[in-house]
């Protein structure tokens, strides 16, 4: 695989393939964390080409001793936070999840899980759901979290756990333990 | 282990990315705890929940997209600069233009504001340079009286800067210009020529302004050699 340094070299050139090359090789990463953020496909869809567009903007601003992953997922931060402050001055326009939980008895236990932690997180402080899903999810250490929402390690720390206790005690409170419980006796 | 001590553990055992019950002492405490019990099922369920949580994966025309985007981004910011440059250009021409034709009829002058204050000395000047002003594209009836006309001029000129980068580049909003891989010389020509009848104008104009001036001394300069 090409190194990522002489990739955005290329990018600055103007190489259209080197373009190609780096949105391939990050879209997935950006997109998930702007879907986990925003709940919303649609939205993600937009906000992930905002942030590579963003990004090959200013790629003389990255400093190629810099991590680049967690450079554009700062920028991916950055956008779904401007576009969550937009929803809340718009409450009209106020976005379910995609994936709406299904209680058909034939679905499966694992994805009903899934799909109660995916709830569970929208329910969480932007900044909460971020680290939470930077740290379990995108698997970023804890500095590099810490680089990527511009705050001191202690504070991340702290973000990870909150999220952590809030999906938790949204999972109790909405009986998914019990739930699962169920499922897997009579698995 | 302590209840306390066992939501701390099962923390530090996230942390490092490792199981919930990873420690015994935690399995062990929730034997005797149900409260915990619940606390260490939940944990279960969340790490199980991201573990069978499908990473959400995009449609594959984001790099075609960002690419088209780039492309109106870069059109976009070459036509400005090219919008500022012309701007420049052009307010350097004028304020060239403008200078020469009053530094030459300053010559000699006592009290500019009086000669101002008396309006038009001579009809046949004013008509000179309304025709003048509407050779460099400005249009100009010749209503006003002469303590109004440096204004109308200088507004007409602002105008005419305005649109003169659409009128160089021939282009409108949204639309690529024949220009715009050019390099700067190729653009800069028809630019240039579209600013000297214009410059030539207003300088033409305001010399014969400044001329038609009762009680002020013409120092014989042709406006057309500024």
């Amino acid at each position: 695989m090409q190194d990522i340094r002489s990739i955005v070299r290329c990018c600055m050139a103007g190489d259209s393939a080197a373009v190609v090359a780096l949105v391939n090789r990050y879209t997935d990463t950006v997109f998930g964390l702007c879907y986990r953020m925003l709940g919303q496909r649609q939205d993600a869809e937009d906000m992930t080409q905002e942030t590579f567009v963003r990004a090959l903007r200013s790629l003389k601003r990255w400093y190629a001793t810099r991590e680049f992953r967690p450079w554009l997922l700062a920028i991916a931060g950055n956008r779904c936070r401007t576009l969550l402050a937009k929803r809340r001055r718009r409450p009209e326009l106020h976005h379910l999840p995609d994936s709406v939980p299904d209680r058909s008895p034939d679905l499966q236990a694992a994805r009903h899980l899934a799909e109660e932690v995916d709830r569970a997180l929208l329910m969480l402080r932007e900044e909460h759901r971020m680290a939470f899903c930077l740290f379990h999810e995108q698997q970023l250490s804890y500095e590099e979290i810490g680089d990527v929402l511009g705050c001191p390690l202690g504070t991340v720390k702290t973000w990870v756990r909150r999220a952590r206790c809030g999906v938790v005690d949204e999972l109790l409170r909405r009986g998914v333990i019990e739930e699962t419980r169920h499922a897997m006796r009579r698995a | 282990m302590q209840c306390e001590e066992l939501k701390q553990r099962l923390h530090q055992l996230l942390d490092q990315r490792r199981h919930p019950d990873a420690d015994p002492r935690i399995v062990s405490h929730t034997q005797r705890c149900g409260r915990c019990r619940d606390l260490l099922d939940a944990y279960h369920a969340l790490v199980d929940g991201l573990d069978s949580m499908p990473m959400p994966e995009s449609d594959h025309g984001v790099a075609s997209r960002v690419l088209a985007e780039l492309e109106t981004v870069r059109q976009h910011r070459q036509r400005r600069i090219r919008h500022r440059i012309g701007m420049l250009l052009t307010a350097a021409c004028l304020l060239v233009a403008a200078g020469l034709s009053f530094t030459g009829a300053d010559r000699g002058r006592d009290n500019p504001g009086d000669s101002l204050a008396n309006g038009w000395g001579d009809q046949s000047a004013k008509q000179r340079i309304v025709e003048r002003l509407g050779a460099g594209g400005l249009p100009y009836d010749g209503t006003m009286d002469a303590e109004r006309q440096y204004l109308a001029i200088y507004q007409m000129t602002i105008d005419a800067m305005t649109a003169l980068p659409e009128a160089v580049l021939g282009t409108a909003p949204g639309e690529q210009s024949a220009g715009a891989h050019a390099g700067p010389a190729r653009w800069m020509e028809p630019m240039a020529n579209s600013i000297r009848p214009l410059t030539s104008s207003v300088s033409a104009a305001l010399g014969v302004l400044r001329r038609t001036l009762p009680g002020k001394p013409h120092n014989g300069k042709s406006p057309e050699t500024t």
